[in-house]
């Protein structure tokens, strides 16, 4: 017995970072149940489905983009209307002066999902552009270019930031 | 980073946490966890069934003179061994869940049996070594999901043969399939360890370790077999599987073959469960000696 395996592995990782996992999910939903539900979806599709990871070196990225998914599929399911409003509007928005008021942390969630799922990879979760290229199936330098397009709408600029 | 940004962090950092919830999530994991165990072992129980209703026999050797009276001090060569449920133990606190069964193994006919006794022994340790664990388990683990789940099954009986199969299934934050085989030769009325099978200064670890290997090896590079063995792999070697033990849990299987038998984990990812390798005779005959 050596708990060596990638089953071992995959449920200790997602038992010891359940924490960090519901709070992304919060940051989607917005609200406890349904981030509980995010995240138990989640480990349960990770489950069903480990043997994908060729090497459990990448569980994290591996599972991030399983919670992702699961994420933005739940906000679509949910606040289809209200995500396709904000999206129209979107452009006229950004154009326009984008308002410097209300918390950062509100108007993140009002930016593009897949723009949302790059900034808080970075900076809720520390994560490197490569890390993040490889849960969203980007390029780097379009992470990298969506990363500064999302903070520009924000109006927060940035020192040069290396991955 | 600017320092907007850092806020930010904080704010996300301090989203609070709901225990209880995340409580739950874990146990609709180990739930989960549990399942797929449970399925993997029905599976392979089924398979069991199918291989021991394949009618066994064995030609004992001629006898000559000597060894036909020492058989007759041997009462139970040639008796069918019996299995009754010494003990069944259950139990049930809503997270905690136990069936546990230890067998008792005799001569039928009331035959006091030397093999039988040292076969109920070891098997009856073992499974009250796995009840203990469990109930230390709840008592660490307090709310948490634990699963302890023992059964038995007579793999062989012939005139001169008997194993008995303990299968073990525990589950705590992950499932473990352990299954012990108890081999009782009958013409010596004893126990039989692997190491009794070969002559005394053979090298039938080294022999049965390359073979185990060579198998590992052949199954991973046919990729229809899905295999997976923890072996030659470049990142975690020390794990890789190296040699069997001196005494390594076996069977004979019905063509009198000797069969290893591994705990999941022992050698391979979960996925695989609890392997088993048959050992060619050619193989090993020169030095087997039972």
């Amino acid at each position: 017995m050596t708990g060596s395996s990638t089953y071992d592995k995959v449920v200790k990782y997602l038992v010891e970072n359940q924490s960090r996992f519901y709070r992304l999910a919060y940051s989607y939903a917005q609200n406890e149940q349904d981030a509980l539900d995010i995240v138990q979806n989640a480990m349960i599709k990770a489950l069903e489905h480990y043997t994908e990871i060729r090497n459990i070196e990448f569980i994290k990225t591996w599972f991030y983009r399983v919670l992702v998914n699961e994420s933005i599929s739940y906000i679509k399911k949910t606040k289809r209307e209200v995500v396709s409003e904000l999206t129209e509007e979107q452009e006229g928005i950004y154009h326009e002066d984008f308002q410097e008021q209300g918390d950062l942390y509100d108007r993140i969630n009002e930016l593009p999902l897949d723009i949302q799922n790059l900034i808080k990879l970075k900076f809720y979760e520390d994560m490197t552009l490569k890390e993040i290229a490889t849960i969203t199936g980007l390029k780097e330098n379009t992470v990298k270019a969506k990363l500064y397009r999302g903070l520009k709408r924000l109006k927060v600029t940035l020192k040069e930031e290396t991955a | 980073m600017s320092s907007k940004l850092e806020d930010l962090k904080r704010e996300y950092d301090n989203i609070p946490v709901p225990k209880e919830g995340l409580e739950q999530t874990k146990r609709a994991m180990d739930r989960a966890v549990f399942d797929k165990k449970k399925r993997e072992q029905k599976w392979k129980k089924t398979w069991v069934g199918v291989a021991a209703a394949v009618a066994v026999f064995i030609t004992l050797p001629n006898l000559n003179g000597t060894v036909a009276s020492a058989l007759e001090k041997i009462p139970v060569l040639g008796k069918a061994f019996e299995v009754v449920c010494f003990r069944d133990y259950q139990y049930d606190d809503g997270h905690n869940l136990a069936n546990v069964q230890t067998p008792e193994v005799t001569a039928t006919g009331d035959l006091a049996s030397n093999g039988a006794k040292e076969a109920t022994k070891e098997a009856q340790d073992y499974v009250d070594e796995l009840t203990e664990q469990f109930k230390q388990d709840i008592k660490d683990t307090g709310e948490s999901y634990n699963e302890l789940d023992v059964t038995y099954d007579v793999v062989r009986d012939t005139d001169t043969w008997f194993t008995l199969k303990i299968n073990a299934l525990s589950v705590k934050a992950s499932g473990y399939e352990q299954i012990r085989y108890y081999n009782v030769d009958k013409k010596t009325d004893t126990l039989v360890k692997l190491s009794d099978l070969f002559e005394t200064d053979s090298d039938y670890v080294t022999l049965i370790s390359d073979e185990i290997k060579r198998q590992m090896r052949a199954q991973m590079a046919d990729p229809s077999t899905g295999a997976d063995y923890f072996i030659d792999s470049t990142d975690m070697p020390e794990y890789d599987f190296k040699e069997i033990q001196e005494d390594q849990n076996f069977y004979l299987d019905q063509e009198n073959r000797v069969v290893i038998a591994f705990d999941e984990y022992e050698v391979a990812p979960g996925c695989m469960g609890a392997v088993q390798f048959t050992i060619p005779e050619a193989l090993i005959d020169q030095i087997r000696i039972r």
